[in-house]
């Protein structure tokens, strides 16, 4: 076990007074809380930050942690210089149990840790991300996912796998909660809940507004002044779509309900965006083709400079 | 989806006192169904505003109307960044050749 300087983990002077250690505590906590931060781990940095502050405050943890700090080294594995002796700080438990072996090792011995034991306690709750393909939120299938549970008192970290139902409709940065499906409690206690938080993931082809999708059509000069019709892919099968003649660059078509699932059990548009493109070379025939339009089409593309 | 939960219910669930439950509502950060706490229902999106707003509450130790303001101000962040993304997304299809 690695000893940790929790004056390094909050960033202050192991000197440092009460006052410093709350403001130090605060500015870290609001940067990684992992309801507010966009961080990376920054769950994993928040407990750290939450532990050490949950220690420093207490004058009687921090003492002992000083005497402690006298012994640690940087890294050399941590031992505990007296034994296991019941801790001079008060157990308290604000943040549903979750500290690192350190700590466990200096302020969860002799009686708290007994109590804590035999009382029955909700496991924790498991929160993660679960990316989805836009094509999963139409079929209402299962899906598979595999996660860490974190571990009872007393027990081994495990892993679990199941199958979601990813409900038709579900929308990005949708929280699914799962009950029961979190870490396991502890003496007869409830087990904890499972946290999604749906990720659409990027498409290759349609990008996501509401419940609407668009599509991006490429389209040749002439297929844009002539009309046309194009085979255009769907999240479900592919349809034709229709151009009219004298189509621009940017414009719209509506295609209803291919867009994605809503809660009330419709399906949002989907709106195919026209792209006129140019192509790459020109042959001589083409280049004549094209001064011949220049000569005869009365065509100012802008006139809006100049009124 | 699950059904929606009584407040008992939902204090087990966020692990909260029920004075708790009753701040969060008469800040607004949660709208319960029915009249009346007896009677209150809340769904799976207030259960997790309620998570959320608790952790606030215990964790970066705020008070209720900066909790309120701060997750309205979270969603809509999100909701910001999502629509930018796809914007940037969109204009890419639109501008790359």
């Amino acid at each position: 076990m690695d000893f940790k300087d929790y004056y390094k983990i909050l960033g202050v002077e192991p000197t440092a007074d009460e006052k410093a250690i709350k403001a130090a505590y605060r500015k870290l906590a609001r940067k990684y809380h992992p309801d507010v931060s966009k961080e990376k781990d920054a769950e994993v940095h928040f407990k750290e930050v939450a532990e050490a502050y949950d220690v420093l405050k207490d004058a009687d943890k921090r003492a002992e942690f000083d005497d402690l700090r006298k012994y640690g080294q940087h890294g050399r594995p941590f031992e505990h210089p007296r034994g296991r002796q019941p801790g001079a700080g008060a157990f308290t438990d604000a943040y549903g149990g979750d500290y690192s072996d350190f700590f466990e090792s200096i302020f969860r011995r002799g009686g708290g840790a007994e109590e804590a034991r035999n009382r029955a306690r909700k496991g924790q709750d498991v929160e993660m991300e679960l990316p989805v393909f836009l094509e999963e939120t139409l079929t209402g299938e299962a899906k598979k996912i595999s996660f860490q549970l974190p571990a009872a008192m007393g027990q081994a970290a495990q892993s679990k796998s199941l199958n979601v139902k990813i409900p038709f409709g579900v929308t990005d940065g949708e929280r699914i909660r799962l009950k029961g499906q979190g870490g396991p409690g502890s003496a007869g206690g409830q087990p904890g809940d499972l946290y999604l938080n749906v990720r659409f993931a990027p498409h290759p082809l349609f990008d996501v507004q509401g419940s609407d999708l668009v599509l991006t059509v490429p389209l040749a000069p002439w297929e844009a002044a002539l009309g046309t019709k194009v085979e255009a892919p769907t999240l479900n099968g592919r349809i034709t779509l229709t151009i009219p003649a004298n189509s621009q660059s940017g414009q719209r078509l509506r295609i209803k309900g291919r867009g994605l699932g809503t809660k009330a059990g419709e399906r949002g548009d989907l709106y195919a965006q026209l792209k006129v493109v140019m192509p790459k070379t020109t042959s001589d025939d083409a280049r004549k083709l094209w001064e011949k339009l220049a000569q005869k089409v009365d065509f100012d593309p802008r006139s809006e400079w100049s009124k | 989806m699950s059904d929606p939960l009584g407040m008992q219910e939902l204090c087990q669930t966020v692990a909260i006192p029920s004075s708790l439950l009753m701040e969060i509502v008469e800040h607004g950060i949660i709208d319960p169904a029915g009249r009346g706490p007896d009677n209150w229902q809340f769904d799976q999106h207030a259960l997790i505003t309620c998570r959320r707003a608790a952790r606030l509450q215990r964790e970066l130790e705020m008070e209720w109307s900066g909790i309120a303001l701060a997750l309205q101000l979270l969603d809509d962040l999100e909701q910001v960044r999502r629509e930018n993304r796809q914007l940037k997304s969109q204009l890419g299809r639109f501008l790359s050749e």
